[in-house]
């Protein structure tokens, strides 16, 4: 089976194994893909598979899920980006390239430096611009679950208060709940503080 | 002229992206300055498509920068609009009818030249949006550097283009006959994974080894393009890391240090103040963004005074009416 040579010559040496598995409708059924990364946007990852004949059925993969397996080189673990595909095309000269699109699903910033480390031709500088935003945005991202625990921290707080003077019957629960909000409050300030104090 | 003796008068801002609040930024600084005391000029740069007198509340100004690059007036100075605020001079932009959007070598040298005779402390050239080599050589000319941006991500490209641009256009220019540099110049600047060298680090290391004069040459130049950054509209704290991406990645891959100046909040006066053509922050000392330029401004006197080797360039004796440094910076906003 001949293999695509333009994807072929877009890895080198080090570059890690990767395979898509397409999991089918009944979850049993999983079609194995060597691809190569093409490109790689906020949320999706465009591949070129490296047999494209082999993918059988490639016009009707839209939707299924899709897990981005990469095996490397240097004995590294191997790493597992799940996803789904939300495209499939042939394209380029004679309609020899198998190009699928896989929508990742909430990508860690490990797998998207990964993935744009794979990149053929990446200016290096603006790879080191947008690793840099990606950190910066997914930090930016945890102060809204930030929020949220001290907000729930301060309803248990004030909800156990209420509860002590309010109703004796439920003094005990009123003292858990009193404690355990405000050991999330003072827990996730001391959090924030040791953080704030760790060299960037 | 001894490193002591010498001030940066000529600021520009520049930052790449249109719409990111450059031309505020310049009028906010010069009305602060204005306010201790300062004789200022502004310079809209943005040929093409001025409009920073429009800001001030300027609707018809009788005399442009296009009068004096077609000489129908001799000097600079006869162009200085004076403002309903004291201390400020304005020099407004010209429109590209008469093509001044692109002026000829001879017209850039008598403007440059004629800029460094204006009777200012301080002038600031509001450069417009983009990368034109025009636009690149009136920011590589003025010793005080300063690019504007906002923490959105187009904006963050533009101003990191903009940089890595002006920054490959000075050092072509300060080895224009060395074709060597040039050539490894241009190979760290493009994207071809195949090339040995990716970053302008990666240019240093080689010369250290291999060519000491050059390297010695290359850190001068690099030393030479110190710039400031302001991030400007800042709405959460998320976006305050924008300055300091940048500031990461000039020093990764261009080797060059950027200094934040400070951080501009949003503030619905300046849009209220862009529409009511009044000069922001006239009347305005209680907002935020007002507060932030009057410290901004601080941190410009004192780098304007600060000497540094490599910035010999370009300044003026300081006049006798200065006040000291820290003078400067203990007095209240």
């Amino acid at each position: 089976m001949a293999p695509n040579l333009a994807a072929l010559h877009t890895r080198n040496l080090d570059s890690p194994y990767i395979i898509l598995e397409i999991i089918g409708s009944d979850e049993d059924t999983i079609l194995r893909v060597p691809v190569v990364v093409r490109n790689l946007t906020a949320g999706v990852v465009t591949l070129e598979a490296i047999y494209p004949q082999n993918v059988a059925g490639w016009e009707n993969l839209n939707g299924y899920k899709g897990n981005l397996r990469l095996r490397f080189k240097g004995g590294e673990d191997p790493l597992e980006i799940k996803g789904k595909l939300t495209w499939t095309k042939f394209s380029g000269e004679d309609e020899r390239q198998l190009t699928l699109g896989l929508e990742l699903a909430k990508p860690t910033l490990t797998a998207k430096k990964v993935l744009g480390d794979l990149m053929p031709n990446t200016a290096q500088d603006l790879k080191g611009l947008w690793d840099r935003w990606d950190h910066a945005y997914a930090a930016s991202g945890r102060t809204g679950s930030d929020r949220w625990l001290y907000l729930l921290g301060l309803i248990l707080l004030f909800g156990g208060v209420g509860l002590q003077l309010g109703n004796t019957t439920y003094q005990m629960l009123g003292w858990i709940l009193w404690f355990f909000g405000s050991l999330a409050v003072a827990g996730k300030s001391l959090y924030c503080i040791w953080q704030r104090r760790l060299p960037r | 002229m001894s490193a002591e003796m010498n001030r940066i008068k000529l600021w520009a801002i520049g930052g790449g992206k249109g719409g990111v609040g450059k031309s505020v930024v310049s009028l906010g600084l010069g009305i602060c300055l204005a306010r201790l005391g300062k004789k200022v000029i502004l310079i809209d740069g943005d040929l093409g498509g001025a409009n920073l007198h429009t800001l001030m509340g300027v609707r018809y100004p009788h005399v442009t920068l296009e009068h004096f690059l077609l000489k129908k007036v001799p000097r600079l100075e006869d162009t200085v609009i004076h403002t309903e605020v004291e201390g400020i001079g304005l020099i407004c932009g010209a429109d590209d009818i008469l093509g001044s959007a692109n002026p000829t070598y001879a017209q850039k040298i008598r403007l440059l030249n004629q800029i460094e005779e204006l009777p200012a402390q301080y002038v600031f050239l509001d450069l417009g949006a983009g990368s034109s080599f025009n636009l690149l050589d009136f920011f590589n000319y003025s010793p005080g550097k300063i690019v504007v941006f906002t923490s959105q991500a187009t904006s963050l490209q533009n101003a990191y283009g903009f940089i890595k641009s002006a920054l490959y256009r000075k050092l072509a220019k300060d080895f224009t006959k060395d074709y060597e540099v040039l050539d490894m110049l241009y190979q760290t600047a493009g994207s071809d994974s195949e090339m040995p060298m990716h970053s302008i680090p990666d240019l240093l290391k080689k010369f250290k080894e291999e060519a000491p004069t050059k390297y010695e040459l290359l850190c001068r130049a690099l030393y030479d393009f110190h710039l400031f950054l302001i991030v400007n509209m800042v709405k959460s704290s998320a976006d305050l890391k924008s300055p300091e991406i940048i500031q990461a990645v000039c020093n990764d891959f261009l080797s060059i240090h950027p200094q934040i100046l400070g951080q501009l909040v949003h503030d619905s006066a300046v849009e209220a103040a862009v529409n009511q053509m009044v000069p922001f922050p006239m009347g305005q000392k209680r907002s935020k963004a007002a507060q932030a330029l009057q410290q901004i401004v601080l941190r410009i006197i004192k780098e304007s005074r600060l000497p540094k080797a490599g910035w010999l360039t370009n300044r003026e004796k300081p006049g006798d009416d200065d006040l000291p440094v820290e003078t400067l910076l203990t007095q209240p906003s």
